[in-house]
């Protein structure tokens, strides 16, 4: 009964693995340049450009204002016109990048504000271009924070792909409702929890453990 | 040679810079001073051509410069090199990639860079510190690695914002020594702004003295410490710093007193014995220090006379005439 619970959970796990992942990669092309953009726009940074900064940020807060229930919703005739069908992982995977983006371009904006402003004047003053200084200069000083709010992004993820589960998205939300709820399979449900918890702690752990090393490396601990 | 004509620059409506006439000489270290707020820093922004004048031109030889756009601009700017009160280094590289950094910029190849790395480095003494992260080194050897980097480029003007500011004297010492030899090994033009009077002092042939927006003095550092026309500049000059002033003002108030300043001529010679004997003086001395400028002796006194106003007057007048600046102190 229990290798049996175990056996049932393999395949929804490596589902949820292929959401996450996926959602984690398309979110981050959407919301890191969204995020340099945003930072970079804002009034007093590097190519100011109030209107589109304001335009930007506005778009940006509506779509986090969305409760993620209803963008999956929202989300069924773009999953189908984008990848044919509205329901399995790699349909989930448009709501949830949706849903992730303008959190990742926010965290990404206030990463780069973090980078002391004078730094950036001392890149401009040694010639850099503006591409060089968001490249070379701000990315690299606002790496620690960079990392962790990936890894808070994924995080997030691994929970909305459970809740995405509910409507069709299938991996282990899916299964633990299917079976833990609907069946009264208890140890399935407690065995779907579990692989979410543990894929939580192992994203915290390995983001916290590369902050760590950057900043050993920069001698910053 | 670097030449400013009438400059003028406001921020919102507030005139920072009002009507700014300069002239920095090729080759030299020239010290900029001013009270906190007096725009040396928007200054040497309008120098460094990162941000443009509301009127006024600036020349570099002959050249007019603060016109310019785009690829000149670039061009005129890879010119300088500029060092910071807070060093701004890259935390993110060691100190190999933070000198490394202006030469990637300007796209130089691999092997360059290294060569020119440890070139700099070893300019500035920090040869066996090549792969140290940032955070590792002293705010001396900071300011050091920010003048390799600096100097990457082969910058001819060199343009230092408070420098030393933010080091003690010992290291500020050896920060201004370093710039020094740099200056006499691979002649370079220095702009060194700054409040501290004592940097200039050690450091700068030429100063300029800016206050509200204006230079009210522009001379020799020897001149202009030995003859100080402006209250404002014998006020930098003065050693007399607040704590100082605040014991002088707890003296007794119905006495005169006198600050005196010795050129590097008078400050040789017994001219204050004499003075007692002839005039009959009785002198209370409160303060007094001496410094070589540019290997000069000058010196500085802050004195009491408690004597009859008349023989005061003679007494100044003989001062004056033996090259000694008197100045009245309203404690
Ligand atoms: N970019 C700016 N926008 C608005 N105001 C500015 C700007 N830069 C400078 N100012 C103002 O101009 C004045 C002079 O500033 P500046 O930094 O040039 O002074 P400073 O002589 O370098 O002072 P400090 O010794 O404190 O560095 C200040 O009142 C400052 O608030
Ligand atoms: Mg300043």
């Amino acid at each position: 009964m229990f290798s049996d619970a175990i056996q049932m959970l393999i395949e929804p796990t490596f589902s949820t693995i292929y959401m996450v992942v996926g959602s984690t990669i398309v979110s981050l092309l959407l919301g890191v340049p969204l995020g340099i953009l945003l930072c970079v726009t804002s009034a007093g940074n590097l190519i100011p450009k109030p209107m589109l900064n304001n335009i930007l940020g506005r778009v940006i807060n509506i779509l986090r204002s969305f409760p993620f229930i209803i963008l999956m919703i929202l989300a069924f005739p773009l999953s189908r016109w984008i990848v044919g069908t509205s329901i399995g992982t790699t349909a989930a995977i448009v709501p949830l990048s949706v849903a992730a983006a303008p959190f990742v371009a926010r965290i990404i904006e206030t990463a780069l504000k973090e980078v002391n402003p004078e730094l950036i004047q001392a890149a401009k003053a040694m010639c850099s271009s503006n591409m060089q200084i968001i490249f070379k200069a701000m990315i690299p000083e606002a790496y620690p924070s960079l990392v962790s709010g990936v890894t808070l992004t994924i995080i997030n993820i691994i929970g909305y792909s459970a809740m995405s589960g509910a409507v069709g998205g299938g991996g282990l939300g899916d299964v633990a409702i299917r079976y833990g709820y609907q069946r009264f399979r208890v140890d399935i449900m407690i065995g779907a929890v579990f692989a979410i918890i543990l894929m939580v702690e192992l994203t915290q752990f390995l983001g916290d453990r590369i902050v760590g090393n950057i900043m050993k490396k920069r001698g910053l601990i | 040679m670097i030449v400013l004509e009438k400059i003028t620059k406001s921020y919102n409506g507030l005139q920072v810079l009002n009507d700014i006439s300069l002239e920095i000489q090729p080759n030299v270290i020239h010290g900029i001073i001013g009270k906190s707020g007096a725009g040396k820093s928007t200054l040497l922004r309008l120098l460094s051509l990162l941000d443009a004048p509301d009127s006024g031109e600036i020349f570099f030889n002959g050249d007019r410069v603060d016109n310019l756009k785009g690829k000149e601009l670039l061009n005129r700017r890879r010119q300088f090199g500029m060092i910071f009160q807070n060093f701004n280094l890259f935390s993110s590289r060691n100190v190999f990639r933070n000198v490394a950094y202006p030469l990637e910029i300007a796209g130089q190849d691999k092997k360059t860079i290294k060569n020119r790395v440890c070139e700099l480095l070893d300019l500035v003494g920090l040869s066996d510190k090549v792969d140290y992260s940032i955070s590792k080194l002293s705010g001396g050897q900071k300011q050091r690695v920010a003048i390799a980097r600096a100097l990457a480029n082969y910058p001819k003007f060199l343009f230092c914002d408070e420098a030393t500011s933010a080091l003690d004297p010992q290291t500020t010492l050896s920060i201004l020594q370093l710039i020094k030899d740099i200056r006499n090994k691979i002649g370079l033009t220095v702009v060194m702004i700054t409040h501290q009077m004592e940097v200039v002092k050690e450091t700068c042939d030429y100063a300029s003295v800016i206050d509200d927006g204006k230079v009210i003095e522009s001379d020799t550092v020897k001149n202009l410490v030995g003859f100080p026309h402006t209250k404002i500049a014998r006020e930098f000059i003065s050693t007399l710093n607040p704590f100082e002033e605040k014991a002088l003002k707890k003296l007794s108030h119905n006495s005169i007193k006198c600050r005196l300043h010795f050129g590097s001529k008078s400050a040789t010679k017994p001219i204050l014995s004499q003075l007692i004997k002839e005039q009959q003086l009785d002198i209370n001395i409160l303060s007094g220090s001496m410094r070589t400028v540019n290997d000069e002796p000058f010196g500085e006194l802050v004195l009491e006379f408690i004597s009859p106003a008349d023989n005061l007057d003679v007494a100044i007048e003989k001062l004056e005439s033996q090259g000694i600046t008197l100045e009245r102190l309203d404690v």
